[in-house]
């Protein structure tokens, strides 16, 4: 046994040191006021077991999901997740099973030590090869094994946070520092796990705390220290030659702030659309319609702004933007297993709030104020149906978060998030505010109701999330939190919105997915996102003024067509994100083309998919189309046309067989009004394209209608010719 | 290959200076590695305890160092003495190497043989009468031996997760608990499993048998869900529980009805096991508490758990 510790490291390290000589004696880098390293020089130091030993831990990967990490642990040995719970760290390592996985007397001889340094079998391999993580748990365990944190950390810092790099190939070294409360500041460097998100874009060398990017584009790296997770952006311009945007028009902020991007990845934009190809587009986008007229191209250029305002003023736009906020509270009639039941009634009641609340341009913050507060029957009351969407409680936090928070406090239901500063108090206490309500028919407030806490196994106290926890005696918690989310300040709820306003517009969220706003996940643009979100709020949460901010935007107007030099963007924004139309847009767009109207359960004749009030209507068409089941979330972009069997139904089956030549249909009709097959193809391409043939197709169509051919042939071929032209991916995209 | 050869030279420095600096020191700082177990000697006038400093002795009230014995393993997890008080048997291993127990005759505390067969160690021994122990160990097994032909007689199977704790009823049956969460039942001779007890939601700390002379036998067991469960093992009965503050890590019987149990917040838990309340709790030390034993005469205990903290603690008068 060792008296002195420190008299054998001493010697030991010179030892070594002579001995190894491949072995680096260089100093660490230095800082204000402490060496890199925590078992420096210092005779006296002291292991600190939170910002010393847990870091090590994790950068090992020893606390990993996919090691002891994980919900149950592995071999026995369980750690929280990434060391959120340091506590509970120190007694799985120090105290349980009597404490054999540390041996003060000796050592060398601790459990904690030749596991991983597979001096004994272990399931995980060899995880301390490095020279320096041995020698910082061992005198950790010389010193005592304590729990001793010295100071408490503020945040980290990384350097550089951001970097932009001039090629592939190119090196940078990342330098961590910790700042505490005390206002000591650490080179924690050696102690940070950098993670990058695409491995095959960016190496990372631990041990030089270095990244080489092999890839170009926007690359993301996590520095993990402590519970600190932080984003390195590295950017690798696309091209070696800047391209001018200068003369590119600014219309407003989101033009500066997108080709500011572009500018800086070298990557040139596509030129702005045509009038007719904008206005298919903005029709779709705010109405989910074909255009009613096509633009003819010898008027003068289109008002589009006014064209914005009339499509933001129409029914078209109500009915529109409430089935998109539908899906998004998840409004549907069913009856699930615990009898948590949305009746017909109560979808309907829900969905007809939504529709008054926009026509009558109420701010979505009070809606949402509305919706998180209400009680009441919800067939009469629709909002209070937002908490018959899920379940139980747990789950209306998680549906609550995504849809309000655009965040997934999920695994803070059994740990602390890993990736965020979600905790298990936060999940828990905000589950304790939905734990006081019956979730029947009738909402009501049920003061006896609570949420054990997986951890105390007491009843969690309501708390907001990452805030303050609410007085015991509080009976319903949800106005405090409507409140706290609905606060100007509040940093996710109106980011949130804006950024699904912004990919209903642009095809892609400025953070992706929808619902996944978290640190580590940080959006392309975040000056673009914090100033529509700015805005948004400095308009009263007015939905169609952002919609037209962005709407009115050079960068909206681009054509999808990629050119030379942007082919590979789909981040960028220097073309558009070509989307699939929806499976309800795609159901009425071919109901208006054929001129057949679908019918959905018992709705009335002519009712739109778009408009239909309860998402659980009966409708094979939709089904066949990729309706999304909103019994979970819809928030990822529509397939296009759905899996393989979808979209064989689509080209083989009744969707679309039994009503292109269908009596009274717009092919039956035009036929009969004895209309030249090529005025008919040509009628067919503006209502489904907004276009005229161009001379190609029209050669082809010359080629195509042959007029010698008996009428039923030519029929058949014009029948052959609709079929094309609505699964044809111009049709079913939005471009 | 650094590693390896680190570490021979490690153990090199360590040599020299344990000749400069040759002490009974725990570690560098002080601390002092937790007491795993404790046990009074048959007469009540010493306590025995355990860690990985070895075995050491104290006399009682005054619980002064007496004696101190080595063992051939590394980590010290249990000890107990046969019936007739001449021999020590204390349990223990090399964590995930090896386990077994090494019997000492008291009170000289000399070592008399070794019995280690176990892959993980030992954390529980139990006598059947002065020539038969069983062991129970973190490698899922329990194994009886036959301490004159120093073999082992039979073993019992089924644990999926380490044994921690073991006990026999009246009728011969051996009762074990482990990390698996089950409470199980055995037959003595063949190591057959007669019953599981299921009822515990994590891993069992400890199992104590009521010291009750009529009626269906009763044993308490004490789990990382917090709860003390009383039990009727011969007919697989759980009759009562109580959910504690704090963990209770082992339990040991001081009259018929009372228990008590010595936790994972430093405190130590007097329950009533008729009517399941708590009616004390004594704040004893500052770290865990391993190890609980209620002398066998004076209606003291004694506790012993983290920093190699012994305490004494007078129980009131009354049962």
């Amino acid at each position: 046994m060792i008296k002195s510790t420190y008299a054998g490291l001493v010697l030991g390290s010179l030892v070594l040191g002579l001995c190894n000589p491949g072995m680096s004696m260089d100093p660490p880098p230095q800082t204000s006021d402490q060496k890199s390293d925590p078992r420096s020089t210092e005779s006296n130091h002291t292991i600190d077991f939170i910002n010393d030993l847990i870091p090590m831990i994790t950068k090992l990967g020893c606390n990993a999901g996919k090691c002891h990490g994980s919900a149950i642990g592995r071999g026995g040995f369980k750690l929280s997740l990434y060391g959120g719970s340091p506590k509970t760290d120190y007694d799985e390592i120090v105290r349980r099973h009597g404490g054999r996985r540390i041996n003060l007397a000796d050592p060398e001889s601790s459990l904690i030590f030749i596991k991983p340094a597979e001096f004994i079998e272990h399931g995980g391999g060899a995880v301390i090869e490095d020279d320096q993580h041995s020698m910082l748990l061992l005198d950790w365990i010389e010193q005592g094994a304590k729990f001793i944190r010295q100071r408490e950390l503020k945040h980290i810092e990384v350097h550089p946070a951001r970097y932009v790099a001039t090629k592939v190939g190119d090196t940078t070294s990342f330098k961590v520092l910790a700042r505490y409360h005390d206002g000591s500041t650490r080179d924690v460097t050696n102690l940070t796990r950098f993670t990058a998100d695409d491995s095959t874009a960016v190496r990372i060398d631990k041990g030089s705390a270095t990244a080489t990017l092999e890839r170009t584009g926007r690359h993301i790296v996590i520095a993990r220290y402590s519970t600190e997770v932080i984003p390195i952006e590295l950017l690798v311009p696309t091209s070696q030659v800047a391209p001018d945007l200068s003369h590119e028009t600014r219309k407003n902020f989101v033009d500066e702030e997108v080709l500011s991007s572009l500018s800086e990845l070298r990557v040139p934009v596509s030129p702005i659309l045509d009038d007719r190809a904008f206005m298919r587009r903005i029709t779709l986008d705010l109405t989910g319609r074909l255009p009613a007229q096509s633009v003819e191209t010898d008027q003068t250029a289109i008002d589009r702004e006014t064209i914005i305002d009339d499509l933001l003023r129409s029914e078209a736009f109500v009915n529109f933007y409430t089935l998109k906020l539908a899906r998004l509270l998840r409004i549907q009639s069913k009856q699930d297993k615990n009898l948590v039941t949305t009746t017909p009634q109560a979808a309907r009641a829900f969905h007809d709030y939504l529709a008054r609340q926009l026509r009558a341009r109420v701010g979505y913050d009070q809606i949402a104020r509305e919706i998180l507060t209400a009680t009441g029957d919800t067939s009469k009351y629709g909002p209070a149906a937002f908490f018959t969407a899920v379940e139980d409680p747990r789950l209306q936090t998680e549906f609550t978060t995504e849809v309000f928070m655009g965040s997934r406090m999920k695994c803070a239901n059994c740990h602390n998030h890993p990736l965020d500063k979600w905790t298990q108090d936060d999940f828990h206490g905000l589950t304790a505010m939905f734990s006081k309500l019956t979730r029947s028919q009738v909402i009501r407030l049920n003061p006896i109701g609570k949420n054990i806490h997986p951890n105390t196994g007491e009843a969690a106290l309501m708390k907001l999330p990452g805030g303050e926890f609410l007085p015991e005696d509080t009976r319903d918690g949800r106005s405090t939190f409507a409140a706290w989310l609905t606060d100007r300040d509040n940093p996710y709820f109106a980011r949130a919105i804006v950024n699904r306003l912004w990919q209903s517009l642009m095809g892609r969220g400025l953070v992706e997915p929808l619902d996944d706003f978290r640190a580590t996940n940080p959006p392309t643009h975040p000056a673009l996102l914090d100033r529509l979100a700015s805005d948004f709020i400095d308009h009263g949460y007015n939905i169609r003024h952002t919609l037209k901010r962005i709407a009115m935007s050079t960068t909206y107007s681009r054509s999808s067509n990629p050119i030379a030099g942007n082919e590979t963007d789909g981040r960028f924004y220097s073309h558009r994100v070509a989307t699939p139309l929806g499976p309800e847009v795609l159901a009425d767009a071919i109901s208006d083309v054929l001129g057949i109207p679908s019918r959905y359960g018992n709705e009335m004749p002519g009712t739109r998919a778009v408009d239909l009030k309860d998402g659980g209507v009966r409708s094979d068409a939709l089904d066949i189309l990729g309706r999304c089941d909103r019994s979970n979330s819809c928030e990822g972009a529509p397939s296009p046309i759905g899996p393989l069997a979808q979209k064989l139904h689509l080209f083989n089956g009744e969707l679309l067989n039994n009503r292109i030549g269908a009596h009274s249909g717009r092919l039956d009709t035009l036929i009969k009004s004895q209309k030249l097959p090529i005025e008919i193809a040509t009628e067919f391409y503006q209502v489904a394209l907004n276009r005229h043939p161009n001379k190609n197709e029209l050669k082809f169509f010359e080629h195509l209608f042959n007029p010698k051919e008996s009428s039923a042939r030519q029929r058949a071929v014009l029948e052959d010719f609709v079929w094309g032209l609505v699964t044809c991916r111009e049709f079913t995209i939005n471009h | 290959m650094i590693k390896p050869k680190r570490r021979i030279l490690t153990h090199v420095i360590k040599m020299i200076l344990l000749v400069v600096f040759s002490h009974e020191a725990y570690s560098a700082h002080g601390q002092l590695p937790s007491i795993t177990d404790i046990a009074f000697a048959p007469d009540g006038k010493s306590l025995v305890s355990c860690s990985q400093t070895g075995i050491q002795v104290y006399s009682w009230p005054k619980l002064e160092l007496t004696n101190t014995a080595r063992s051939s393993f590394s980590n010290l997890k249990c000890l107990a003495f046969s019936p007739d008080g001449k021999f020590l048997a204390v349990g223990g291993g090399n964590p995930s190497e090896r386990g077994g127990v090494e019997v000492f005759t008291w009170p000289q505390c000399k070592s008399e043989m070794l019995l280690s067969n176990h892959d993980d160690s030992v954390t529980a021994t139990l006598w059947l009468g002065n020539r038969n122990l069983v062991s129970a160990s973190l490698d899922r097994k329990l194994i009886q031996w036959n301490l004159t032909t120093q073999k082992a007689i039979a073993s019992y199977q089924g644990h999926s997760r380490g044994v921690t704790s073991v006990c026999a009823l009246p009728n011969g049956e051996i009762v074990s608990a482990g990390y698996d969460h089950s409470v199980r039942v055995w037959e003595s001779a063949t190591g057959s499993l007669n019953r599981t007890l299921n009822q515990h939601s994590m891993p069992v700390n400890a199992i104590a048998m009521c010291p009750q002379s009529d009626g269906r036998p009763m044993l308490a067991t004490a789990a990382q869900d917090r709860t003390i469960r009383f039990w009727q093992p011969t007919i697989g009965r759980m009759m009562r529980y109580i959910r504690l503050e704090a963990e209770p890590l082992d339990i040991a019987w001081v009259s018929t009805t009372r228990i008590v149990a010595s936790c994972n917040d430093g405190r130590v838990r007097l329950v009533d096991s008729n009517n399941v309340k708590v009616l004390k709790t004594i704040s004893l030390l500052q770290g865990w508490c391993y190890a609980v034993a209620a002398h066998p005469n004076d209606r003291s205990i004694a506790i012993a758990g983290s920093d190699g903290e012994i305490r004494r603690f007078q129980l009131e008068t009354s049962p």
